[in-house]
């Protein structure tokens, strides 16, 4: 439900991220080859027209060359003494006789047609033709044309150079200069007819063409074109111009609307067409111009174009450039790079589905290995979702529990497998342990539930039950199980062997005892008697040994109470009592039973500190395991002369310490009370050492070997520790911690009177001593008063500790005398890095003594060996002052 | 990785592989303009067929072409005379080809033709050119001085005229209005004119130009076709080109489509008479 649509979000998301990457760069890589490109094309498109205006410029250049040159002929000729005489001549007298007009063409058909002009014409102020080629044109008006160019010299130009028209039978223009008198009055107007041979376009189609389809050409201000085409033919074939048909002043320079090179039409379509806009700038504006964005020339092809108005010609000169060539460089590079922007975007979409192919070849595989993982597990696996239905099961499960895939996955799982308690009542699902877990999101372990399989049959099983998360959320959980009937079955068998046991070694060591017993007892009892029949014999005849005999008697008696009494304390309930003991008290009070289990030969020797803290412990049983530890030793002893000595004491120890030792599982690392059993008898080897424990083992001749298993039970169920040290032919060591009781261990330091435990603010004490039992006593108490510590053994290994935690300690507890650096040396160093530390000093000596050798040292207390915790207190508020 | 390998020489092939550009070929032509009007529609012609073939075509008279082909300055000559004896002396190995048949006709502006001038006696031409007739009212025209165009001596038809009309090649004593460098200036006078005279080869003449018969022994000879392959028409010249002994090979070529039927049949379209029929 829920967590499905989940996890089919997250692939998507997967599958998005992979894409994007890739689309990404796609997308880059288009924008930056569109920006080139929009750059290349805005560059060539820009150093188009710089060409355009250059040619454009050079063209008018050219033009006014060439136009200055006909211009100098012009003036040539009219510097000329003898024919500017002449000319005057004429025109003063208004008229000119046929003899004059001859010479005058004489003077003047040298220059004329040398330099390739076609003639000449001499005209009044009246605008008529005085003396020109022809006779004919003696006395005419001058053609329209001529009269605005008149207009012009009166207004004060130069020259004036008119445009193409058509005159005796063919198209020229006319170079007009004005004639003045000797005192610069015009008196007239000079012409020079230039002919065929003066063409614009002589200049335009040749400079004026230096691209492929670059043209340049002249348009007056009606439009029409003064110069030829250079597409002639194209005219002709959209039928704008007769075969042969000059385009000077038969083309007028308008837009036909559409690429008459792919559409031909007739030109006598539809009404006045536009100038194109190169032409209507031009005209409109009588100003230089340019266009790059692309317009339609006269044929109809988009150009491109630069133009400026000449006022000298008085007609627009225009250069254009075929659009499609300006740009060919541009669009070339940009088929180029589309496709390589084509070959890219394949790439990328080939790589990214190759890519995921991969990774989904991959995935699959992973998975499919996991898969047979799962499916070869020993541990049977199930998966389940939010709602309490089975997700996933493996082989394993479906062998152990006799079902059928199907006939699981998406069911309840727990009303199929787990709906009883092993003992048959049913297991609400709200009780269910893996259900809980999953509500509180931790992971659980359990041995004591049993799942159900399909026929019935119970499988004891052990479980492992995980909450799976995804992020912060649970979206199910999966459940790994074991069956343990057999474990299950071992487990009790060895508990009741155990429980066994237990119970026959008490009884053996009963039978050890009540054979010592009856021995001891037979003897007080023949010494009783004895004692007895002795006085029966001779009361009256010596009463004084008499009595001495009946008090012997009586201590025998009361020999034998004792013991009595201690056998009834030992054999008595039987019970797991737990009670608040002080293991050295007990141990105290064994003595007598101890020594009256052992040989004659054998000594003991007690080592049992004082200052112990209380343990939880049954009594009894403890007692149970000095006297078979002790039974033990002696006989390592063999009756030969030994030791066997006791010891109690409190030690801190850690987990490698508890790791190496015969104990229970769950013992965490901290402080346990301990009794130590040695002897000097004939030890053990590795192979015995091994085997110590187990039940009916024995290396004796007597015993039963139950002893043994039955103090490791013991100790065990006490959640303590034993150790064992031992050398073949040299003695052995059992050692056997039990955990201190924290609630009760206050009573052991004497807080007598006052009910208030003083308390300190707090701080680190650094407590240096070399016997772990003192040493641990103390911090113990210290702990009480709220101090956190810092053990140390000896001198060396407090200094250390003190230069690390200088910040931290407040003041610094030490014995006297301690291997490596006593407590003397290390007052010494410590006052050396800070004079103003607090040092407190304990020794077993008495204080005179002891501190002697610290008058005016600065020492900053004392205390005497043993001391209770009141004491200590006591001393600290002294340095410390009282902080409540 | 071996994709893009792939990639990369078709690219550069792409490049690569561009129509190449052939090296082209120049013919360089120098001489008479007469020729010249001949040369430039067969190197046209021949352009179109070998477009690897460019052609570099100047007038400069006779003379010039003569010069220039003795100095190699270009491949072929064009000459529109005779070759005068010195240059002949001059002449080495150069080979002389005639490739087609021209003649010098005297043309007049269109009023003088219109007035009835259509044939000249030969020594009549003289005496204009000398400045001894000035009006052509002496011949039956208008009231009108005689403007008298003749042609720089470099000029081949200059040379057939004065040969012919003026009984000489070099300059004797001739008055005349104006010397003019090519046909086309001379023709652009006549027309210009009402009152003028000149002579021009008669691939210049079209139906504005108005020319002369010539008036010999009581007979109009005409410059037709026919008068001037037979000979009748005195004043005709053979065009020729200039060749050196060894011309490259496509040179030669361009000689040999001259003479071939395509190139002849160009003659006629230059308004000269094919060397053969």
């Amino acid at each position: 439900m829920a967590s499905a649509w989940k996890k089919g979000d997250l692939l998507q998301t997967m599958k998005l991220r992979v894409f994007t990457f890739p689309v990404v760069v796609v997308v880059v890589v288009v924008v930056a080859v569109a920006v080139g490109l929009s750059n290349l094309k805005n560059h060539l498109t820009n150093e188009s027209l710089s060409n355009l205006k250059t040619v454009n410029h050079n063209i008018r250049i050219a033009l006014h060359r060439e136009i200055d040159n006909t211009d100098l002929s012009l003036l040539q000729i009219l510097h000329d003494d003898e024919i500017h005489l002449a000319l005057v001549d004429a025109l003063t007298k208004n008229s000119a006789t046929p003899e004059d007009r001859f010479d005058l063409r004489e003077m003047l058909v040298s220059s004329i047609f040398q330099q390739h002009y076609r003639g000449f014409y001499l005209i009044n102020k009246r605008q008529l033709i005085i003396a020109s080629m022809k006779d004919l044109d003696t006395g005419k008006k001058v053609p329209g044309m001529i009269v605005s160019a008149i207009d012009r010299l009166n207004q004060g130009e130069p020259f004036v150079i008119t445009h193409a028209f058509k005159h005796h039978g063919g198209v020229t223009m006319w170079l007009i200069r004005s004639v003045r008198d000797r005192q610069g009055k015009i008196i007239g107007y000079f012409a020079l007819d230039l002919g065929k041979e003066f063409r614009f376009s002589s200049t335009t189609l040749t400079s004026g063409t230096s691209y492929r389809t670059g043209e340049t050409y002249l348009v007056d201000n009606k439009g029409m074109m003064l110069s030829e085409s250079r597409f002639k033919s194209d005219l002709v074939k959209a039928g704008l111009l007769e075969p042969g048909q000059m385009s000077t002043l038969n083309l007028k320079i308008t837009d036909p609307g559409t690429d008459l090179l792919t559409h031909t039409q007739s030109i006598k379509t539809e009404g006045a067409k536009p100038f194109t806009f190169a032409v209507k700038r031009a005209i409109e504006t009588r100003h230089s111009g340019s266009n790059i964005a692309g317009y339609r020339d006269y044929r109809g092809v988009p150009v491109l174009g630069a133009w400026q108005w000449d006022n000298t010609l008085q007609a627009a000169i225009i250069t254009e450039i075929g659009q499609d060539e300006a740009l060919a460089d541009y669009i070339h590079v940009r088929n180029i790079m589309l496709l390589l922007l084509l070959v890219v975007l394949v790439g990328s979409l080939i790589s990214v589905i190759a890519f995921s192919r991969l990774r989904l070849r991959s995935e699959r595989e992973a998975n499919r290995h996991r898969a047979i993982l799962l499916e070869s597990t020993a541990e049977a696996i199930y998966g389940v979702d939010l709602a309490g239905n089975c997700t996933f099961v493996n082989r394993a499960f479906l062998n152990l529990l006799g079902y059928e895939e199907h006939e699981v996955i998406g069911k309840n799982i727990h009303s199929l497998i787990h709906h009883s308690f092993p003992d048959g009542s049913p297991y609400p699902v709200e009780a269910c342990n893996i259900y809980k877990s999953h509500q509180s999101r931790t992971r659980i372990h359990r041995d004591d539930e049993s799942f159900w399989c399909k026929d019935g049959q119970e499988v004891k099983a052990e479980y492992w039950s995980q909450p799976l998360f995804e992020g912060d959320d649970v979206i199910g959980s999966v459940v790994t199980f074991m069956d343990i009937t057999d474990k299950k079955k071992a487990q009790t068998e060895r508990e009741k062997l155990e429980n066994q046991v237990q119970h026959s070694q008490r009884l053996e060591s009963l039978g050890v005892l009540a054979g010592g017993i009856a021995h001891d007892f037979n003897n007080l009892l023949a010494a009783i008697l004895g004692n007895a029949s002795l006085v029966e014999s001779n009361v009256l005849k010596d009463p004084l040994k008499a009595k001495e005999r009946v008090v012997r008697i009586i201590q025998s008696a009361e020999k034998a109470g004792v013991l009595c009494k201690q056998m009834l304390a030992y054999s008595g309930k039987g019970q797991f009592i737990l009670k608040s003991i002080n293991i050295s008290s007990v141990v105290e009070e064994m003595t007598h039973l101890l020594e009256v289990s052992i040989d004659k030969s054998v000594f003991v020797k007690y080592h049992l500190s004082e200052q112990l803290p209380t343990i939880l412990v049954d009594e009894a049983q403890i007692q149970q395991v000095v006297m078979n530890l002790v039974t033990n030793a002696n006989e390592a002893i063999e009756g030969k002369s030994g030791v066997i000595s006791i010891t109690t004491g409190m030690m801190q120890a850690d987990e490698k310490y508890i790791a190496g030792s015969y104990a229970s599982d769950n013992i965490q690392p901290g402080r346990f009370v301990y009794v130590e059993v040695s002897d000097t008898g004939c030890g053990m080897d590795k192979q015995t050492i091994q085997k110590v424990f187990d039940p009916f083992f024995t290396t004796k001749v007597t015993g039963r070997g139950l002893g043994m298993s039955a103090v490791l039970g013991i100790v065990r169920g006490h959640k303590g520790a034993l150790k064992i040290y031992s050398e073949p032919g040299r003695g052995t060591t059992f050692k056997f911690l039990l955990p201190i009781d924290d609630a009760v261990h206050a009573e052991n330091t004497d807080v007598s009177s006052s009910g208030n435990i003083p308390h300190f603010s707090g701080g680190t004490a650094l407590v240096v001593d070399d016997e772990e039992t003192v040493r641990e006593m103390a911090c113990m108490m210290l702990e009480e008063l709220g101090f956190d510590t810092i053990p140390a053994a000896n001198g060396e290994e407090g200094l250390e500790l003190y230069k690390q935690h200088r910040k931290n300690i407040r003041f610094i507890l030490t014995d006297l005398t301690m291997p490596r650096m006593d407590g003397r040396d290390l007052f010494m160093q410590l006052k050396r890095i800070d004079p103003e530390c607090h040092i407190i000093l304990t020794s077993g000596y008495n204080s005179q003594d002891a501190i002697q050798q610290f008058s005016g040292k600065g020492l900053a207390g004392f205390i005497q060996k043993p001391y209770t915790g009141k004491a200590l207190s006591l001393e600290i508020e002294k340095i410390l002052g009282v902080e409540r | 990785m071996t994709f893009i390998k792939y990639c990369l020489p078709v690219f550069i092939s792409l490049f690569v592989l561009q129509a190449p550009v052939a090296l082209a070929e120049t013919i360089s032509i120098g001489g008479s303009t007469t020729v010249e009007k001949y040369i430039q529609l067969a190197a046209k012609a021949y352009t179109a067929i070998h477009p690897d073939i460019t052609f570099s075509i100047n007038g400069g008279g006779s003379t010039a072409g003569f010069a220039e082909s003795l100095d190699q300055r270009v491949h072929i000559g064009m000459m529109s005379r005779e070759m005068a004896p010195q240059e002949v002396a001059k002449s080495g190995d150069i080979k002389h080809i005639a490739i087609a048949l021209d003649a010098v006709v005297p043309v007049v502006s269109k009023e003088i033709y219109a007035s009835g001038i259509h044939h000249i006696k030969p020594g009549t031409l003289a005496q204009i050119y000398q400045g001894q007739i000035t009006n052509w009212n002496i011949l039956g025209g208008p009231n009108r001085h005689i403007i008298v165009v003749d042609k720089n001596i470099y000029h081949g038809t200059r040379e057939v005229f004065a040969h012919y009309v003026l009984g000489e090649t070099d300059a004797p004593k001739v008055s005349v209005s104006v010397i003019l460098d090519s046909d086309v200036d001379v023709l652009r006078l006549i027309h210009s004119s009402d009152q003028a005279i000149g002579y021009v080869g008669i691939g210049y003449v079209d139906q504005d130009v108005h020319m002369l018969g010539l008036q010999i022994k009581g007979r109009t000879v005409s410059a037709t076709h026919e008068n001037i392959r037979s000979g009748s028409y005195p004043m005709s010249r053979k065009l020729y080109l200039l060749l050196p002994r060894k011309i490259p090979g496509y040179v030669q070529g361009f000689v040999d489509f001259i003479l071939s039927v395509t190139g002849q049949a160009i003659v006629k379209q230059a308004g000269f008479l094919p060397i053969r029929e």
